[in-house]
């Protein structure tokens, strides 16, 4: 199963996106209001940091995965129990997003249908994928969808030029001072982008040096993406109920209206929504099973998929019930320990090992 | 493999009908709401519904325009808080309620007076089936209920004709979501059109009671209403709070002998500090384009002279007006110029001291009105035809 | 195997217990001057009566053995030598050989005390000349099309491809009609796997009868369960010369007109031969609004349904009441109603394929009347809805290849149910599945999708450009994307 540097930068946008369309701006907006952008603005520049840091992971072990490579440097018992913070963090987000698919369709478009039979749709079609073919099917579905995806999530912004008012941004940082930017920044940074799929992902890479150049600018325009939005969404809404939409995205959809004929075209967006979304599921079930069957040893990737979709199901109608573990976004354990661990600490750790191995090994040749 | 996938899908497939389509709602078992009433009721809220009959209002072949039935359908329901009379509503409707193409809300002073409107804005925004889009408008005089209730000789619908009247005259940004952006902003307070219903005779046979632009209302901070200002003054506020388009200006000349009248197109405003150190001067500068109309006065225009003099004259005129109802509207407090807006984008450590009592403050400001208003056109005419 | 034996008498009873209750089987025989006899054994209508009359029978008859240049002693050297007048000649060495000869339509010459046979080609039956093909015609372009007979039908490649790298290699396949099909590639063009693979597979066949080239396609082609066929076929010997040219592989079967042509994309189903034939800058448009009318025609019905029960806020405000009155009368449920008028549609056009050609045009005129405007005159259908189909169906009809045509209309189907039960919602998902579908398709090696999936830059712009030709393309070759 090879993936091209290509497919792989629509697979980073995509999921890079669809995280950010999602959560952090609430998050920031709430701490930071007008100045949001600014909050964006770095929590995306620490993440293409993050981004660089496990490319250079990634490229000190290039034929091996994440779960071999994290045994390799580590040690077998230590390697094993980094992984499942991985993992941990995999689920996580997987859940998040569906959980988040499920409750845009229930409040937007199906009132009235059970939250079961949308997951289960999803799910399904995540199933199918993974026997189709694996990660081949899903960087050329990637490929397909990703123009349409990206161009529809950039045109939206741009559809409603009349509501825009500039001066709604100022004054810049008065109003909040740096400590409220930088909470912004706290909250809402590990939300943006997506990077922890590539130390996977880079193993099945045809082609690592149009690999990476593709993750990095597959990140760049997830990063774009989400500072221009926050941009709009302040020009458009002013400081005060940006901070109180929840899904500011979604809420920019609306005040669509174009000649007043082409109007509450947020139907449409989440149709779109529900593609990338799929993308982004399909490529967490993946990595998190191949990475389970390498872990365990059970070669048989396939049905551990299935038994994973199954969990998965389970968990996300259980958090429907249990409010609580649904909507901590602000966790202390999350965002104080997994994941500066997933994303910051374990990727300096492995490079740094990397490199002294590196050099030891070459000065031991010499 | 394949085959076994074929089977689950076909499987799921049957599955799909026994979830049953639960979410269908057919064209016809659909209620659209086109604008909505909110009165004053001793219980609380009177909540009334304008309903279309899409029958009567399209173009189509079996259903025909006749003049005997209305198009529209008003329901209402009194209840403690909207969503009460909104559920109370719906219990009373055969079809579910439609919400998003609604174009117009409109509210009666009484309730104004009474109650606190921003509880509506919560609704608005948290429920995805309502967009921010429509107008507000205030009525004066009557129920907000007997607004809706009237037909309109032109329009098929009292709403339609409310919103296109203000889309036609110029007045385009007082959608709902500018007024909860200028009810959260500090700096600004909301400007609210009003409308009252009059009896006025259409044809021989009919007199019809139709709601027409009255003014405008300046609301404080509570959303209270401070004063009402008829059309002449309100369009002028609107103006210099940057939310007009375009109007028509009268001015009589010097000796006394006629008037000449305008027509103000690419209403502008902007809003200077002076440089130095007294914060509390301001410049609003207003311009526009002027195309002249009509002349009654004795004046060739096609000479310079006159040209440029009718230009001073103009400016001199505007200044003096608008800034009476400057004057007239610091008197009252609230700051529907944004003016404290301005302040604090420019002068944000100097607001923050001064943006607790706004009201008060404000009237200290010295606003000056400089008007910068340009001829572009006479017409097609000289001088006046005698 | 038996072979010939010298005896004429046993040969002779052999043939004649063989084709014991066929009539039209000649079985002739000639004494020569020194008392052999000959055996002439042909089929009667297939047989060129002509040539052998004037080659065989006449000399042997008049003036004996052949004379030539070199006299001939015996009759067994006229065998050994295959001296017969004729072009096309074999030697046959057993029996089973002569049978299965004579049944092709050749003609058979026995003689007493020779072990062996000649067998001479002279095959000539009733055949249909060179029409223009009916079901893909253009505006421009040569108006040739097949025809049955499989050496016309090489004859057609070969006048337009004048190359030794043209290879054509033969292979007969079914039991029972032992059909010959010719496998036509340009060598060094066309895939060595792919090649390879096609080779394979056709010896593989085990099959009573080929009847057209469509029994061949199901046995070789890759996926049989996918309602997205890999295999291309055509009429027209232009789009065969130019797939060649391409690197494509043809495959050419006796008793049809219709050619295989593999490997086939997704995107080449949606192209037509006019493309090539008009000024290009048309071609852009043209191909746009062909991509546009492929997705009306799966996606309008379902759309229309989505919109107007699922999310009516959608639509703008004067659209839909005049929709929603259009609806106040009507009895069904809107996708009760879109599903019946799709499969009246359908059926009407599968009605007007095999109508005689007369009563075509009547046939189309009853429908419009009769079922659209009597059913929305009594109320029974809504206006809007007869206007959604329709143009669902026309949109259909812009699809070049009319067997391209067909995934879709089943793919209309499959998109109003999920749309219908589950609004947009279903419609993604649904669009989803076909994608995930389409990707993992394969064609021979070649990716169903692409050059869109995985990404070929150089070939993409293909899809909606096509270049003047003067300007140089990549390679003609076609590189295994794998």
């Amino acid at each position: 199963m090879k993936v091209t540097g290509y497919q792989l930068f629509w697979l980073i946008s995509i999921s890079s996106m669809i995280m950010f369309s999602y959560v952090p701006i609430k998050l920031a907006a709430e701490q930071s209001h007008q100045d949001c952008w600014i909050s964006m603005l770095i929590g995306g520049t620490i993440m293409m940091g993050v981004t660089w840091i496990m490319l250079k992971v990634c490229m000190q072990n290039k034929d091996k995965t994440l779960v071999n490579f994290l045994k390799d440097i580590l040690g077998t018992v230590l390697g094993k129990i980094c992984v499942t913070f991985y993992f941990i963090l995999w689920f996580v987000q997987m859940s998040i997003i569906a959980r988040g698919l499920v409750e845009f369709q229930n409040l937007v478009l199906l009132h009235e249908t059970p939250l079961t039979f949308i997951l289960l749709f999803m799910f399904f079609l995540v199933v199918y994928v993974m026997f189709k073919g694996g990660i081949t099917a899903i960087s050329r579905c990637s490929e397909v969808i990703g123009p349409f995806f990206v161009l529809m999530l950039y045109v939206q912004l741009f559809l409603s030029p009349q509501e825009v008012e500039v001066n709604r941004i100022l004054p810049i940082y008065v109003d909040s001072g740096w400590v409220h930017i930088l909470k912004g920044t706290l909250y809402s940074f590990n939300y943006m982008v997506d990077p922890s799929i590539i130390l996977m992902l880079f193993f099945f890479a045809e082609n690592k040096r149009t690999a990476s150049r593709g993750i990095l600018w597959g990140t760049a325009i997830a990063m774009l993406w989400g500072v221009i939005t926050t941009l709009v969404i302040v020009f458009i809404t002013g400081p005060n109920i940006s901070a109180e939409m929840v899904i500011p995205v979604y809420s920019l959809t609306k005040f669509v209206s174009i000649l007043d004929f082409i109007q509450n075209i947020d139907a449409f967006y989440i149709t779109f929504w529900v593609f990338g979304a799929f993308i982004k599921l399909s490529v967490c079930m993946f990595i998190l099973s191949y990475g389970l069957s390498e872990w365990t040893g059970l070669k048989n990737w396939k049905l551990i998929a299935c038994i994973t979709t199954l969990c998965l199901l389970a968990f996300v109608i259980y958090t429907t019930y249990d409010i609580r573990i649904g909507y901590e976004y602000k966790n202390i354990i999350f965002i104080g320990f997994l994941y500066p661990l997933a994303y910051i600490i374990i990727p300096l750790l492995l490079w740094m090992i990397g490199s002294i191995r590196n050099h030891r090994k070459t000065s031991s040749i010499n | 493999m394949n085959r076994q996938a074929m089977l689950t899908s076909i499987t799921l497939i049957i599955l799909l009908s026994s979830s049953g389509c639960a979410d269908i709602v057919e064209p016809n078992q659909l209620a659209f709401v086109i604008g909505s009433a909110i009165d004053h009721d001793e219980n609380g809220i009177e909540v009334s519904h304008q309903i279309v009959i899409p029958s009567k209002i399209s173009g189509n072949v079996k259903g025909g325009s006749s003049s005997d039935s209305e198009n529209f359908v008003v329901i209402s329901a009194t209840g403690k808080d909207i969503f009460e009379a909104n559920m109370k509503i719906q219990r009373r409707m055969s079809r579910r309620l439609m919400e998003n193409h609604r174009m117009l809300i409109a509210i009666s002073e009484e309730y104004f007076e009474k109650h606190d409107i921003s509880k509506l804005f919560d609704k608005l925004n948290r429920d995805p089936a309502n967009n921010l889009s429509n107008i507000s408008i205030m009525i004066k005089g009557g129920r907000a209920k007997d607004f809706l209730m009237n037909d309109h000789p032109l329009e098929h619908l009292s709403t339609i004709a409310a919103q296109k009247e203000m889309d036609f005259n110029g007045m385009k940004n007082f959608s709902s979501r500018q007024l909860v952006i200028d009810y959260l902003s500090e700096g600004s307070r909301p400007l609210v059109p009003v409308f009252n219903i009059k009896e006025s005779k259409v044809n021989n046979k009919e007199t019809k009671q139709i709601a027409f632009l009255f003014g405008f209302a300046i609301l404080d901070k509570n959303l209270k209403v401070k004063g009402i200002m008829d059309d002449v003054e309100g369009s002028e506020v609107a103006w210099m709070a940057g939310k007009e388009t375009f109007q028509g200006v009268t001015i009589p000349w010097k000796d006394g002998n006629g008037t000449l009248s305008f027509k103000f197109t690419q209403l502008k405003r902007q809003i200077y500090s002076n440089k130095g150190d007294d914060k509390n001067r301001i410049i609003l500068s207003v311009k526009a384009q002027a195309y002249l109309i009509e002349n009654t006065t004795s004046l060739d225009m096609f000479e310079v002279d006159n040209i440029i003099e009718v230009q001073k004259y103009l400016n001199e005129q505007i200044q003096k007006e608008l800034q009476e109802t400057v004057d007239k509207v610091q008197e009252w407090g609230p700051d529907v110029f944004g003016i404290g807006e301005h302040f604090h984008r420019k002068y944000p450590y100097w607001w923050k001291s001064k943006k607790g009592n706004w009201e008060e403050n404000f009237k200290e400001i010295d606003v000056k009105v400089k008007p910068n208003i340009r001829i572009r056109s006479f017409g097609t005419g000289g001088e006046r035809l005698k | 195997m038996s072979s010939i034996s010298s005896s004429l008498e046993a040969n002779e009873a052999y043939l004649r217990e063989q084709f014991n209750n066929s009539s039209d089987v000649v079985i002739r025989s000639l004494i020569l001057k020194d008392e052999t006899i000959i055996l002439l054994i042909y089929l009667d209508g297939m047989a060129k009566l002509q040539s052998v009359e004037d080659n065989i029978l006449k000399p042997l008859i008049f003036s004996g053995l052949p004379k030539g240049i070199d006299p001939i002693q015996s009759l067994s050297e006229m065998f050994k030598r295959e001296w017969v007048p004729l072009t096309n000649i074999k030697t046959g060495k057993s029996l089973e050989d002569l049978v299965h000869q004579i049944l092709q339509g050749s003609l058979v010459i026995l003689a007493n005390g020779e072990a062996s046979a000649i067998i001479a080609q002279v095959q000539d039956y009733e055949k249909r000349s060179i029409q223009e093909p009916q079901k893909e015609s253009t505006l421009r372009g040569s108006k040739e099309g097949f025809v049955e007979n499989i050496r016309t039908n090489t004859s057609m490649i070969r006048r337009r491809i004048i190359h030794p790298l043209l290879k054509m290699e033969s292979f007969k396949i079914g039991k029972y009609t032992q059909t010959e099909v010719v496998l036509a590639y340009m060598q060094g063009h066309a895939d060595e796997n792919v090649l390879s693979e096609v080779k394979n597979k056709l010896n593989m066949i085990d099959a009573d009868g080929i009847i057209d080239s469509a029994y061949i396609e199901e046995w070789i082609e890759n996926n049989s369960f996918s309602i997205f066929s890999q295999i291309q076929n055509t009429e027209r010997p232009d789009i065969v010369t130019s797939c060649l040219l391409e690197g494509k592989i043809v495959l050419l079967t006796n008793g049809t007109p219709f050619a295989l042509i593999l490997p086939f994309t997704f995107w080449d189903g949606l192209q037509s031969a006019d493309d090539y034939f008009e000024r290009f800058i048309f071609t852009i448009l043209t191909r746009t609004i062909r991509y546009i009318m492929s997705f009306i025609s799966f996606a309008l019905p379902a759309i229309y349904v989505a919109l107007t029960t699922f999310h009516p806020e959608m639509v703008p405000r004067y659209l839909m009441f005049s929709i929603a009155a259009a609806r106040e009368t009507t009895p069904f449920p809107t996708f009760i109603e879109i599903f019946l008028m799709l499969v009246v549609f359908d059926g009407l056009q599968e009605a007007g394929v095999h109508l005689p050609n007369r009563l075509g045009p009547v046939m189309s005129i009853i429908g419009a009347l009769v079922i659209g405007q009597a059913a929305v005159e009594a109320g029974i259908i809504s206006t809007p809805i007869i206007i959604v189909v329709s143009l669902t169906g026309v949109a259909g009809y812009s699809i070049a290849r009319y067997s391209a045509f067909f995934p879709f209309r089943i793919i209309r189907y499959l998109m109003l149910f999920i749309t219908g039960f589950l609004g947009f919602y279903g419609f993604a998902l649904g669009i989803i599945y076909l994608l995930i579908h389409l990707v993992s398709l394969e064609s021979f090696g070649t990716p169903y999708l692409s050059p869109v999936a995985p990404f070929d830059g150089k070939r993409i712009k293909d899809l909606i450009i096509r270049y003047p030709f003067w300007i140089k393309k990549g390679q003609n070759k076609k590189e295994n994307v794998k």
